[in-house]
């Protein structure tokens, strides 16, 4: 079928352009890095004459720590779909090789999801060798687990996509820089919006738990990642609180939300695609 | 019934935001012919493919492509497009570009198997298919974009300047390749700037000024009718000029040289003993050719449509 040609070829594009490589090395540094850490503070604790209190304390202690490798990897994984989904079609336009493209007998939907599958696939893999390989780096070394590690994983897949789709859908009528300067202005009011939510549901002012509701539905992502945090955190540090989860936690409506956002954006990116000249 | 024509365009026109790219194009190209498209800079010819193509949407008018009207993706099967300014994705190799061209068209497996070594062969890069295009130059990315236009066999093929790049040698090629799709029934629409080429293959030429069609002329039509004839004499006596006069119709004077022009250049041989029988000493007696060139500038005007 037409759209797995283009969503190959987009693949074959990431790579040819090192894109896919750079991601490897990068993402690779960072399990390492996140492995030796974490070997080298559990180590030190395990041998130190006090060592962990008790098998709460050790089990907050590991659930902490994976939790900042999976913020980090969240946060690349991120970006990097970002970049390459903000090119995407921008890049194409400007060069004109979309012009050779959009002449074959294909309709400009299946390039325009072929395209986005493509991406979509590497980003895909991408988030699954990182989450997997973080999660058996810690699983190796300690047999823990955070909970909920599925649902985290599904929902941290539903913020790379929201991320990506924004990206594809600027991309059709904006430029590569543009589009970039959208999706992580977009990210920073929902990311800002986020932190005034949660300070105001410690402070108790309703107003600004208000204020960073609407600024995560001016984007949905970052809220999608706080639900993935607090799944994947432990009963007591839902309850204390921490900085990768929150003391306002987007409820499940949120989620559906998201998935409503995800559709409705990337239809607008075949609309905008479908009725452009090129 | 089947129609004889390749592409029909009716009143075809395209604005884009206040600018005027196309105004009113309507033509008719006939189905095995070469048709030249020529016109200055900024007349609105690439806009006028990329309408047909469905790259760009006309403003209004009309237009249909083997009697399919535009909008309606299938009917690019049949059609192969070379861009201009070599706009090819560049990270793939020569023979991947066009695999995936082949395959996007619909092309079977194994007609692309043949197909992909032959063009490129023809277009002189078997040695280079498993380059990156981002290494070829600017002549080896044009021949391979023509065989990206040419690999699924289509029947109607628009060529947007397709020797730009190209030396004498490729160039010699790329004609060798129109004949031989007219000889096999195929249509080629050529948009070009190099006259002396278009006038060498193309069968008919429209001349478009400001996105209209101002002309459009048969190639080997343009010297039939009358000839201009240039004659440089001396001595030419009030006879002897009573003489020509009587035999053609002169269009200018001016000391030495004359202009006129003849109905028949068979004429000229009995001209030239009449003038030097009666003492004009004849120094040179030269019909000309109208150029496409001549005509180009004729049609247009020397102001480019600016």
């Amino acid at each position: 079928m037409a759209i797995w040609i283009l969503a190959k070829m987009t693949i074959q594009e990431a790579s040819r352009r090192k894109f896919i490589q750079v991601g490897a090395i990068l993402g690779f540094s960072l399990l390492v890095l996140h492995a030796i850490g974490f070997g080298l503070i559990h180590t030190q604790i395990e041998t130190s004459p006090s060592g962990f209190r008790s098998v709460i304390q050790k089990t907050e202690f590991f659930n902490f720590l994976t939790m900042s490798g999976f913020y980090a990897v969240n946060f690349l994984t991120m970006m990097l779909i970002a970049l390459a989904a903000a090119n995407s079609l921008s890049g194409e336009i400007t060069s004109g090789s979309i012009q050779t493209l959009a002449a074959k007998p294909i309709p400009r939907r299946v390039i325009y999801f072929g395209k986005w599958l493509g991406l979509a696939l590497i980003g895909s893999a991408y988030l699954l060798l990182m989450v997997g390989g973080m999660s058996l780096s810690v699983w190796l070394q300690t047999r823990y687990l955070p909970p909920n590690l599925l649902k985290g994983f599904l929902l941290m897949e539903l913020n790379m996509l929201l991320v990506e789709a924004v990206a594809v859908t600027a991309s059709t009528s904006l430029s590569t820089l543009a589009s970039g300067a959208l999706v992580f202005g977009l990210y920073g009011i929902s990311f800002v919006g986020s932190w005034v939510e949660q300070i105001s549901a410690y402070m108790n002012i309703p107003s600004g738990v208000e204020l960073g509701v609407i600024s995560s539905l001016l984007f949905p992502g970052e809220a999608v990642w706080r639900r993935a945090s607090y799944l994947m955190s432990t009963n007591l540090i839902r309850m204390i609180g921490g900085p990768f989860i929150s003391n306002s936690t987007p409820s499940p409506a949120m989620t559906v939300y998201a998935l409503l956002f995800l559709v409705a954006v990337l239809g607008l990116g075949w609309w905008s695609f479908q009725n452009r000249d090129l | 019934m089947m129609t004889t024509y390749a592409i029909e365009t009716f009143a075809l026109r395209k604005e884009y935001g206040n600018k005027l790219a196309v105004k009113s194009l309507s033509l008719g190209v006939r189905q095995g012919e070469i048709f030249g498209f020529l016109g200055p800079n900024g007349a609105g010819k690439t806009t006028s493919i990329k309408m047909l193509l469905g790259l760009t949407r006309p403003t209004s008018g009309g237009a249909s492509l083997f009697g399919i009207p535009l909008g309606q993706p299938v009917v690019r099967a049949q059609i192969g497009f070379l861009p201009e300014h070599f706009r090819f994705p560049t990270w793939l190799t020569g023979e991947e570009f066009l695999n995936y061209s082949g395959k996007l068209s619909g092309t079977p497996d194994a007609e692309l198997k043949k197909n992909i070594p032959y063009w490129l062969e023809r277009v002189g890069l078997t040695d280079f298919r498993h380059a990156q295009l981002r290494t070829y130059s600017k002549g080896m990315l044009q021949r391979i974009g023509l065989a990206q236009a040419l690999v699924h066999d289509p029947k109607l093929i628009f060529l947007d300047e397709p020797t730009s790049g190209l030396d004498p040698v490729g160039r010699r090629m790329v004609r060798d390749i129109m004949t031989q799709l007219r000889e096999q029934g195929k249509t080629v629409f050529l948009n070009s700037h190099l006259l002396s080429e278009v006038e060498i293959t193309c069968d008919r030429v429209a001349f478009i000024k400001h996105g209209e069609v101002l002309r459009i002329e048969e190639v080997n039509r343009l010297n039939q009718g009358n000839t201009r004839v240039h004659l440089q004499v001396q001595n030419l006596s009030a006879e002897a000029a009573a003489g020509l006069r009587a035999r053609c119709e002169i269009l200018s004077a001016q000391d030495s040289h004359w202009i006129f022009s003849l109905t028949d250049a068979e004429q000229l041989p009995e001209i030239n003993r009449f003038l030097v029988e009666n003492g004009a000493q004849v120094y040179a007696l030269t019909p000309e050719k109208t150029s496409l060139e001549d005509l180009f500038l004729e049609i247009v005007g020397t102001d480019g449509g600016l």
